[in-house]
């Protein structure tokens, strides 16, 4: 993520108020692009369902079948996502680039097949037609390919490419399901449709910037096998982060509160919606982490380890810790600060625009976006804290921190909802989330109070190979 | 009584001057004990003995200087020292004279392995706090890396178990007498050190011609060998040496003079002082009696013989050992066959050498280092002047030492120069009369002043002098 945070950290720099506009709204399309998108295509569809005359019950499935198939292919691709990424950052270190695209083929064919199979199961469950249970499988399959290009599309520095790839993908499935209306009328499978041509475009248009940037090799497609068992650990971080932050919704559709829209789809509309909402408030401390503390602080990283790997004497090595962890702790509190200031804002104006939409009416959803707010705002910034710590490649941390969340909030959500009031649903995500900032920052402080000794002292006794092995001394 | 005899990378797993002198100490005292406690660089040689061990050898307790390199990283070990405990192992840290009876208290007494140390914060505080105060401009990671390879052996033995004996007795400084401190230490039995080189001598000459270590760090490995050597000088109740000048060299890097003593080497002189002299046949036979080593500078050996072919075509030249490193080994015999050398025999190690003896008119030994050669010795008993380089006790042996009339034994050359040592071996091959007349000189030295019951009985009685 560096790559993109210090080319749009030179357009913040440029003095027009219209670059840093641009470079905000760049930021925020890179890093929460591919859920926003999301988002809006559920949005686009259900309203232009309502408009073709679909009930509200046929609108609310196929919320429920977009929603769904974007949380399973944000968990299943989440198992691998990390532990490519690291792939990935080491072929750039080492300058392979010729080993990048392989190896997004290759996890293609590691998710892909396994994913289709279990997706499928669960769709035949609710009997659908062919149609509709193919184009189902196929939207799945697309956002299993768009959340793993993501992780590629982050070293691509074409920023203007990547929105447009968005732009491309939401007018080709408005134009599609305008033709499809045409020939068809409101048919049920139409809108699956269209969200399946705009899901497509957006993946062929990655892969053509992916193309542009990285050698292409066919060699090597599955070397980066070895890095899930060695980044093992990684891959259950990326799992459990994505259990923390979308288990409660889950439990949401199995709760009290949850609609039977169709065959095995469930969903809690009056949750849902303020969670996505909710979402929204991450975005403020992932723009600047990626924007501002991930460049500032990644050239006092570098200059920290490059004085530990080069001959600097101890009292620059201290020095330039000191520099470190001092521009870290700011931009920490700089972003927990802004993240304060922006959940106050959403929670003041969110919640007047949820009575103006008509939910304001209903107690409970104000409840769930007020707790869901603060919860994903204490999200964001427990992610930031955990996102440092894994410069520091503090894995055993960040997993002790991420068993914790995804922890806190399935138990604390299962024991609201089956226990609690309606309108206390949202805490257990806030419980979890709370917890969550709670160990990582102190797993951040610990780390980082002795880091000398956690980067060098902890490491094994290395073992010298043999052709290095100094020469044993001669005996008389 | 039982004595724990330590060694370090020489018995029983190679043979060579060392081994040799102590297979016959322990064969020649059957009536006493021996524990063995032994240092190896690779566990892959593991009970890989050459020598069959002797009936009086109790048991064998091996160490291996890899063996921590596996230790598995601890989790978050904990150390707990006493101020002053922590004071001086800073002064270990830095090769400095530091107590080691508290160091080994200290870390016998820990419920971490002792090698844990250098993966724990209390270790790092005390590494920082060194580079902070005393190695301020010293480059941080190079400097805790080598640390650490440097005290990995010393910590992984203040944890050894010893075997128990009455003395417990070094053969060299070093991790041998690193080993043998600690075992004193926690026994309270009295420790002896004999040296048959001078270990710290020996390994500062390595440090400063190597290239694996960087120059900035070449006087702290070599004031680290030092310090191992000062751990055992200074605790030793008797400090033996092979001659006059290795022990004088003893006494000037700290060990007490009044508790220095030379025992000389012993050979079985009624053994090769059989050996009958050469029927002529038109070939002067050179003899060498040794492994295929580096430090045996058997290529030097081959240039010379070379030289002496070029003004002397009828010499024949006998290398006698067993291939100790196959690698310079191959690359002597390709050397041979490169300087077209065709009078050049290389038939291996040799069992009956009084008998193989008889087929020679003189030895040599070319080697870059020695203590008290025992092949020269041998040499001399089998009635053979030799031709050796002046290094460690050579020139003693071929010239005499004080006191001792019966003349020169040979010729003493410049190590490392095959001109030198070729005009050396030419001044013999031309005279078959001091060939005779200096072989009898050393085969009297041998049997006044080297011959093995005394030496033994020397060692009995320093045994029961100090037990």
């Amino acid at each position: 993520m560096a790559g993109i945070g210090f080319e749009l950290n030179k357009l913040f720099k440029e003095k027009s108020f219209s670059a840093k506009v641009r470079a905000l709204g760049y930021s925020g399309i890179v890093v929460a692009g591919p859920l926003v998108l999301g988002i809006a295509f559920v949005f686009m569809v259900t309203f232009m369902a309502g408009k073709y005359g679909l009930s509200l019950t046929d609108r609310m499935l196929l919320s429920a079948m977009i929603t769904y198939a974007i949380m399973a292919s944000l968990f299943l691709t989440g198992t691998i996502s990390l532990p490519v990424t690291r792939y990935v950052s080491d072929c750039l270190y080492k300058e392979e680039d010729e080993n990048v695209i392989p190896s997004l083929y290759g996890s293609l064919a590691v998710i892909l097949p396994p994913g289709a199979v279990l997706y499928l199961i669960f769709l035949l469950q609710s009997k659908f037609s062919f149609t509709v249970t193919l184009l189902n499988l196929m939207l799945f399959l697309l956002l299993c390919c768009i959340w793993l290009q993501t992780g590629y599309l982050s070293a691509v520095k074409d920023y203007r490419g990547i929105m447009l790839s968005y732009v491309i993908a939401i007018g080709a499935a408005f134009l599609t399901l305008l033709l499809l209306h045409l020939f068809f009328g409101a048919a049920y499978w139409i809108f699956l449709m269209s969200c399946v041509v705009g899901y497509g475009c957006q993946v062929l248009f990655a892969f053509s910037l992916i193309y542009d940037f990285f050698d292409s090799d066919e060699k090597g497609a599955f070397a980066f096998l070895p890095y899930l068992k060695k980044y093992f650990s990684l891959s259950l971080i990326g799992t459990l982060s994505n259990i923390g932050s979308f288990s409660h919704i889950l439990l949401a559709w199995r709760s009290r509160i949850s609609v039977h829209v169709g065959g095995a789809f469930y969903t809690s509309p009056y949750y849902d919606v303020p969670a996505f909402y909710a979402y929204l408030a991450t975005l403020v401390t992932t723009i600047f982490f990626v924007t501002r503390a991930e460049t500032a602080f990644f050239e006092k990283y570098s200059a920290y380890f490059g004085a530990l790997n080069s001959a600097a004497p101890y009292y620059f090595v201290k020095e330039k810790r000191e520099q470190m962890l001092t521009v870290m702790w700011a931009d920490i509190l700089q972003a927990a600060v802004l993240q304060v200031l922006t959940t106050a804002g959403m929670l003041s104006i969110g919640v007047i625009l949820f009575e103006r939409a008509g939910f304001g009416i209903l107690v409970q959803i104000r409840s769930y976006f007020i707790s869901l707010t603060l919860g994903y705002s204490m999200y964001a910034t427990a992610n930031m804290l955990t996102l440092f710590s894994m410069y520091f490649a503090d894995y055993k941390s960040v997993l002790i921190d991420d068993s914790i969340f995804a922890g806190g909030v399935i138990v604390s959500t299962a024991l609201i909802m089956t226990y609690g009031p309606l309108r206390l649903f949202g805490l257990g995500f806030c419980l979890g989330a709370f917890f969550y900032l709670l160990v990582s920052y102190i797993n951040l402080r610990v780390y980082t109070a002795n880091l000398e000794y956690e980067v060098l002292a902890k490491k094994p006794l290395c073992r010298i190979r043999k052709e290095e092995a100094p020469a044993c001394p001669e005996k008389t | 009584m039982r004595i724990c005899l330590v060694f370090e990378g020489s018995y029983p797993y190679l043979f060579g001057g060392v081994s040799s002198w102590a297979h016959q100490l322990i064969s020649a005292l059957p009536d006493i004990e021996f524990s063995l406690l032994l240092i190896g660089p690779k566990k892959e040689k593991r009970g890989q003995f050459v020598y069959e061990l002797p009936a009086n050898v109790i048991e064998t307790y091996e160490y291996f200087l890899d063996e921590p390199l596996d230790t598995k990283p601890s989790s978050r070990p904990r150390f707990s020292f006493s101020p002053e405990e922590t004071e001086e192992i800073r002064k270990m840290l830095l090769c400095r004279d530091c107590n080691f009876d508290l160091i080994i208290n200290a870390f016998r007494r820990q419920k971490y392995p002792a090698e844990a140390f250098l993966q724990s914060r209390e270790f790092m505080a005390m590494f920082s706090g060194i580079m902070q105060d005393t190695l301020r401009l010293a480059p941080y990671s190079d400097t805790f890396y080598m640390e650490r390879s440097m005290m990995l052996p010393v910590l992984y033995l203040m944890q050894a178990k010893n075997p128990k004996a009455d003395c417990y007795h070094a053969i060299s400084t070093g991790y041998a007498g690193l080993l043998t401190v600690i075992a004193g230490h926690v026994t309270g039995k009295p420790i002896l050190l004999t040296e048959h080189g001078i270990y710290s001598r020996e390994r500062e000459e390595e440090m400063i011609r190597s290239d694996w270590v960087s120059a900035d760090y070449k006087k702290h490995w070599i004031d680290f060998f030092y310090m191992l050597s000062g751990a055992i000088y200074q605790r030793a109740v008797k400090i033996t040496s092979l001659f006059a000048s290795a022990s004088q060299i003893q006494k000037d890097i700290g060990a007490p003079a009044d508790r220095c003593e030379v025992i000389s080497n012993g050979i079985d002189f009624p053994k090769f002082s059989t050996a009958r002299a050469k029927k002529p046949d038109g070939f002067i036979d050179i003899g060498a009696a040794v492994r295929f080593a580096k430090i045996k500078d058997i290529k030097t050996m081959i240039y010379a013989f070379y030289e002496v072919t070029q003004s002397f075509p009828n010499a024949r030249l006998h290398i006698l050992g067993p291939d100790e490193d196959k690698k310079y080994a191959d690359e002597c015999r390709e050397l041979v066959r490169y300087l077209g050398l065709t009078n050049v025999l290389m038939p291996g190690r040799i069992s009956d050498m009084p008998a193989y003896y008889e087929k020679l008119d003189f030895t040599i030994l070319t080697s870059l280092s020695e203590g008290q050669p025992l092949t020269l010795l041998e040499s001399f008993a089998a009635g053979r002047p030799a031709v050796a380089t002046d290094v460690g006790c050579c020139r003693e042996l071929i010239f005499g030492s004080k006191g001792d009339d019966f003349g020169m034994a040979g010729y003493i050359a410049h190590p490392m120069d095959a001109h030198d040592i070729a005009e050396k071996m030419l001044l013999l091959c031309n005279s078959p009369e001091d060939i005779k007349a200096f072989g009898e000189n050393g085969r009297k030295r041998a049997e006044k002043y080297y011959q093995r019951p005394d030496m033994v009985e020397k060692y009995r009685k320093l045994y029961e002098e100090v037990v």
